[in-house]
C-alpha cells in the first residue's frame, strides 16, 4: 500500500469515525437524511398499546400511527378510505358494506381481511374483555347486549364477513357520524393470528403486529417508544417519515426546554408562556371540549331558572379567557364547543349565539325576578365545589369574584381532590361546580345526550320533556339537515330557555412545533395523524 | 443474638401488616375510584372494567387476596399497566430511583457533615455564616425551582449536561444534586448543633488538655458522638430518598418509582398504592434496623447485637 493510499484510508476512517461519533445526520456526503419525528407523551407511559384497551389520548396517538381502521380522516377531517377501499350505505342508513383493499398487509406480511375486523370488533365487545371505550360500537345491532352478557351468540352482533374482503356492519339506528367513528383508535383491527400465537403479543415490540403506516420497534417502559415505517403498509410510498420517537416527559417546562435544545419537534408549552401566543410562534387549535359551571337543577336556588340565568349572564367569559387563561380559549355563547360537527357543518356556526356574554343588566333583572319567585330578599351564601386542579381553581376564583361584583352574591369555594369532586358530582352531591365535557367523536350528538332526563351522565339533574323528545328524534333522523335542526332546537331549550348550566369556553390546545415539520393533521376530536408528515430540508 | 433478630423480624412483620391494613382502609375511604374520571365511560363498560380488575369483589375478599398474593411475593396488577405487573414495574423503576437516591445520599451526607463540622469549628465566624447560609438556601429553595434553574443554566444555556430523561451518568448529575440539597442542608444544621454541643463537653476539654492533636479530638472524639443524632435521621432519610422523589422525577423525566407511587394515589390505583406502602415500609424497617446496628458501632454504650458488657 502506498503512503498516499494509506493517508487517504486513514483520513476516510477518521472522517467516518467522526461522523458516527458526532451523530451527524446531515447529507454533506449526499446520504439521504433520516426523517425522525420526536414527540412527547406528557401523560407518560401508555398502560397498553392494544387499541381496544386504550382510554386516553396519548396512547391513542401512538396507536393511531400503528394501526389503520376501515376509514381514515383527511387533513380537513373528511372521511377517506383506510383499509376499506370503498363502501356502500343502504337507503335507511343502517347497513354499511365495506370492500377492503387487497393489498392491505399486516406488519408480519399477512393480508388484512374481513375476518380480522369481525374478530377485532367482537373482541372489543366481549363482556370479559374490559374495553373502556366499548360504547363506540354500541350503534351496532345487539352490540350493547353482547357486551352486557344478555346476547351470548356473537353471530347476532351486527358485524360479519361476507367474504374475505367484504365487511358488513348493521346498525340499530342510522348514525350520520359512523364512518368518522370507524377512524377512531378504539375500533382499529388487531391480528387474529398474532393473538392466537401469543395472547400477550401487544406487550413487546418483538411480537407486536399492526397494519398502519408505522410498526413498533422499541418500547422502553416509562422512557421511550419508537415506531418505524411499516414496509408492508399498502401506502408505504406516501409515508415520508422514517421513524417516530415518543419520549415520556411529564413536565411541560422540561419538554419546552427539550424543544429549545432541539430534542423534541412537537411540545405543549407551559401555559405560563402566554407570550408565545402573542408572538404567534405556536399553533392554537380548539378542542371539542366545553368548560362550564354545573348547577344542580334540583337544589335551591338553582331550581329556579331565573337564578340560573342570572349566574350565567353575569359571567364575563371574555375576561376569563383573555386575561386569566390567555391560552386562546374561545368564549362560548352556547353549549356545543367550537369545532364540533353537526353532520352538516360546524355546529356552533350554525346554531349561533344563545346569549350575550357579561350581560350584567339582564343578570340583575333575572336575579330580582328569581328572588321574588323564591320568596327571598337575598341569596344565602352558596358553596361551589371545585376540583383542586389548577384550571378549575382558577375558573372558580374568577366566577366567584364576578358574581360578587355583578350580583353581590357570596359564593364560598370548596376545593376537592379531582377524583373526589367527580365522585361528588356523579352522586349529585353538590350545589354548583366548574366542570368540563369533551366529545369522543366528531358529532354534536355525542354531547347532547347527557342532558336527557334519564341519561346516566345527567349529573345536572336537568329534566325537560321537550328536550328529550328532540334528542330522541335526532337520534333516528336520517335527513342530515333535519337532524342538525333538531339538535339546534334542543340546544336552544337547554341554554336559551332553561340555562341548565353556565357554559364558559371551548378549550384549546397550544402547540409548539418545529417549523420544518409539515403535514401533521390535527382534529378537534380525533388523535393527530402523521402519516403524511415530513421535514422540509 | 439470633433471638433478638427473630424477635425483631416478627415485630417488623407485624408492623408491616398494620401498615398494609391501615393503608387498605384509608385508600378505600377516599371518595372516587380508578374509573371515575371526567371521561364518560358507560356504566356497563365501567362494570366490566371493575370485574376485570377484581374490584367488584367485597372489600374483605380483595384484602384477603392481596395479603395471600403478597405472602407469595406477588404484588398484583396495577391499573396503570396492562403490560407489566407491579413486581415488574418496581423492578424497572426502583433501581433507577435507588441509584439516583444513593448518589444524592452520598452528596448529602458527605457535604452536610463537612459543612456542619466547618460551621461548628468556625462558630460565629465566617465559615459558620457561609455554611449556614448555604444550608438555609438549601432548605428554603424548593427542589423544583432549583431543578428548573439548573436545567436552564447547564443544559439550555451552557449545553454541558442533558436537559432531562435517562441514559448516561450525565443524566444523573442535576437530578442527584437537586435531590441532595435539602437533606444536605438539614444534615449540616443537625451536625453543627450537635457538634457544638459535644465540643463544649468536659471530655473534649480533657482530651485537649491531655495534648491530643486537634484533628484527633475533633474527628476521633467529638464528631463520633456528634454523629449519633445524624445517624438517627439517616434511617428515614435513606428510605425516603431511595424510593424516589415525585417532583425531581417529574421535572427530569426520570423513569423512577417515586413518581409512579405518588400518581397511584390520585389515580386510585389500589394495588399500586398498597405496593408503594409495602416497599417504603420494608425499606424503612430495614434502614431503621441498620441504624440501630450503626449506633452500637459508634457508641459502645448502646448494645444491639450481643450482650452488654
Amino acid at each position: 500500500m502506498s503512503t498516499r493510499g494509506g493517508v487517504a484510508l486513514s483520513l476516510t476512517i477518521l472522517l467516518v469515525g467522526v461522523l458516527i461519533a458526532t451523530g451527524v445526520r446531515d447529507s454533506a456526503l449526499g446520504a439521504p437524511v433520516r426523517q425522525v419525528l420526536r414527540m412527547n407523551l406528557e401523560t407518560g407511559e401508555p398502560a397498553t398499546l392494544d387499541p381496544a384497551k386504550i382510554d386516553n389520548r396519548a396512547a391513542g396517538t401512538v396507536a393511531k400511527q400503528l394501526f389503520e381502521g376501515l376509514t381514515r380522516l383527511d387533513q380537513n377531517g373528511n372521511v377517506i378510505p383506510g383499509v376499506a377501499e370503498r363502501w356502500t350505505v343502504s337507503g335507511d342508513g343502517k347497513v354499511y358494506t365495506f370492500i377492503l383493499r387487497r393489498n392491505a398487509r399486516w406488519s408480519n406480511g399477512d393480508p388484512v381481511t374481513a375476518h380480522d375486523f369481525v374478530y377485532s370488533y367482537l373482541r372489543l365487545l366481549g363482556p370479559k374483555f374490559g374495553a373502556p371505550l366499548v360504547d363506540n360500537l354500541f350503534f351496532l345491532v345487539n352490540a350493547e347486549g353482547f357486551n352486557g352478557g344478555k346476547v351470548s351468540d356473537p353471530a347476532q352482533v351486527g358485524v360479519r364477513a361476507v367474504d374475505d374482503f367484504t365487511v358488513e356492519i348493521r346498525l340499530h339506528t342510522p348514525a350520520a357520524f359512523f364512518l368518522k367513528l370507524l377512524s377512531f383508535f378504539s375500533v382499529m383491527p388487531v391480528n387474529q393470528k398474532a393473538e392466537q400465537q401469543s395472547p400477550r403479543w401487544m406487550n413487546e415490540a418483538a411480537t407486536f403486529v399492526s397494519n398502519g403506516p408505522f410498526r413498533l420497534t422499541q418500547w422502553v417502559h416509562e422512557q421511550r417508544i419508537v415506531l418505524e415505517r411499516n414496509p408492508n403498509y399498502w401506502a408505504r410510498d406516501r409515508v415520508r417519515l422514517d421513524a417516530i420517537e415518543f419520549t415520556m416527559v411529564a413536565s411541560r417546562a422540561t419538554a419546552y426546554q427539550l424543544f429549545q435544545t432541539g430534542q423534541l419537534d412537537v411540545v405543549f408549552p407551559p401555559p405560563e408562556l402566554t407570550g408565545l401566543i402573542a408572538e404567534k410562534r405556536v399553533l392554537v387549535r380548539p378542542q371539542a371540549r366545553t368548560f362550564f359551571i354545573r348547577f344542580n337543577n334540583k337544589v335551591a336556588p338553582f331550581t329556579n331558572v331565573n337564578i340560573r340565568k342570572a349566574f350565567s349572564l353575569a359571567i364575563n367569559r371574555e375576561a376569563i379567557t383573555r386575561r386569566i387563561f390567555q391560552g386562546g380559549q374561545l368564549p362560548l355563547r352556547g353549549f356545543i364547543p367550537h369545532g364540533l360537527s353537526s353532520g352538516t357543518g360546524e355546529f356552533r356556526r350554525q346554531a349561533g349565539d344563545l346569549y350575550k356574554d357579561n350581560d350584567r343588566v339582564r343578570a340583575r333583572e333575572h336575579l330580582q325576578q328569581g328572588l321574588r319567585e323564591l320568596g327571598l330578599n337575598a341569596l344565602p351564601e352558596l358553596t361551589m365545589r371545585a376540583s383542586s386542579a389548577e384550571i378549575f381553581t382558577k375558573i372558580a376564583q374568577a366566577v366567584q369574584a364576578q358574581w360578587k361584583q355583578a350580583l353581590n352574591v357570596t359564593v364560598r369555594i370548596e376545593l376537592m381532590e379531582p377524583r373526589a369532586l367527580t365522585a361528588a358530582v356523579r352522586s349529585k352531591n353538590y350545589v354548583m361546580a366548574p366542570f368540563n365535557t369533551g366529545a369522543d367523536y366528531d358529532d354534536a350528538f355525542n354531547l347532547v345526550t347527557q342532558f336527557m332526563s334519564d341519561d346516566f351522565f345527567n349529573f345536572t339533574n336537568y329534566a325537560n320533556a321537550e328536550y328529550d323528545r328532540l334528542i330522541r328524534a335526532a337520534a333516528v333522523e336520517t335527513n342530515a339537515q333535519r337532524r342538525t335542526q333538531l339538535m339546534i332546537d334542543a340546544e336552544k331549550i337547554l341554554i336559551q330557555q332553561d340555562m341548565a348550566i353556565a357554559p364558559l369556553y371551548t378549550g384549546t390546545e397550544v402547540i409548539l412545533q418545529n417549523p420544518k415539520l409539515k403535514n401533521v393533521y390535527r382534529y378537534p376530536v380525533a388523535e393527530d395523524d402523521v402519516r403524511d408528515a415530513f421535514f422540509e430540508p | 443474638m439470633t433471638a433478638y433478630l427473630a424477635r425483631r423480624f416478627l415485630l417488623s412483620l407485624l408492623t408491616l401488616w398494620v401498615i398494609i391494613t391501615l393503608t387498605f382502609v384509608l385508600m378505600h375511604a377516599i371518595p372516587g375510584d380508578p374509573f371515575m374520571s371526567e371521561a364518560r365511560i358507560s356504566p356497563q363498560a365501567m362494570e366490566n372494567l371493575r370485574r376485570y380488575y377484581g374490584l367488584d369483589r367485597p372489600l374483605l375478599v380483595q384484602y384477603g387476596r392481596y395479603l395471600a398474593n403478597l405472602a407469595r411475593g406477588d404484588l398484583g396488577r396495577s391499573l396503570r399497566s396492562e403490560v407489566r405487573d407491579i413486581n415488574q414495574i418496581i423492578a424497572d423503576g426502583l433501581p433507577i430511583s435507588a441509584l439516583l437516591g444513593a448518589e444524592a445520599l452520598i452528596v448529602a451526607v458527605l457535604g452536610g457533615i463537612t459543612l456542619g463540622v466547618l460551621a461548628a469549628l468556625g462558630h460565629n465566624r465566617v465559615p459558620d455564616y457561609l455554611s449556614m447560609g448555604t444550608a438555609i438556601v438549601g432548605i428554603s429553595v424548593p427542589g423544583f425551582i432549583l431543578a428548573t434553574l439548573l436545567i436552564d443554566v447547564f443544559a439550555v444555556r451552557l449545553g454541558i449536561l442533558p436537559v432531562a430523561t435517562w441514559g448516561t451518568w450525565k443524566h444523573t448529575v442535576m437530578p442527584a444534586f437537586s435531590l441532595a440539597l435539602a437533606p444536605l442542608a438539614y444534615l449540616a444544621r443537625l451536625t453543627r448543633s450537635s457538634m457544638l454541643e459535644e465540643l463544649g463537653q468536659d471530655y473534649v476539654k480533657a482530651a485537649v488538655a491531655r495534648g491530643l492533636s486537634r484533628p484527633r479530638v475533633i474527628v476521633g472524639h467529638a464528631l463520633r458522638n456528634a454523629l449519633l443524632p445524624v445517624i438517627t435521621v439517616l434511617g428515614p432519610l435513606t428510605a425516603g430518598i431511595l424510593t424516589g422523589s415525585f417532583i425531581i422525577e417529574y421535572i427530569f423525566g426520570i423513569p423512577g418509582i417515586g413518581k409512579i407511587f405518588v400518581l397511584s394515589i390520585s389515580d386510585r390505583d389500589y394495588p399500586l398504592i398498597l405496593s408503594g406502602a409495602v416497599v417504603y415500609s420494608v425499606l424503612l424497617l430495614a434502614t431503621n434496623f441498620l441504624v440501630d446496628v450503626a449506633y452500637s458501632l459508634v457508641d459502645p454504650r448502646i448494645r444491639v447485637l450481643g450482650r452488654a458488657r
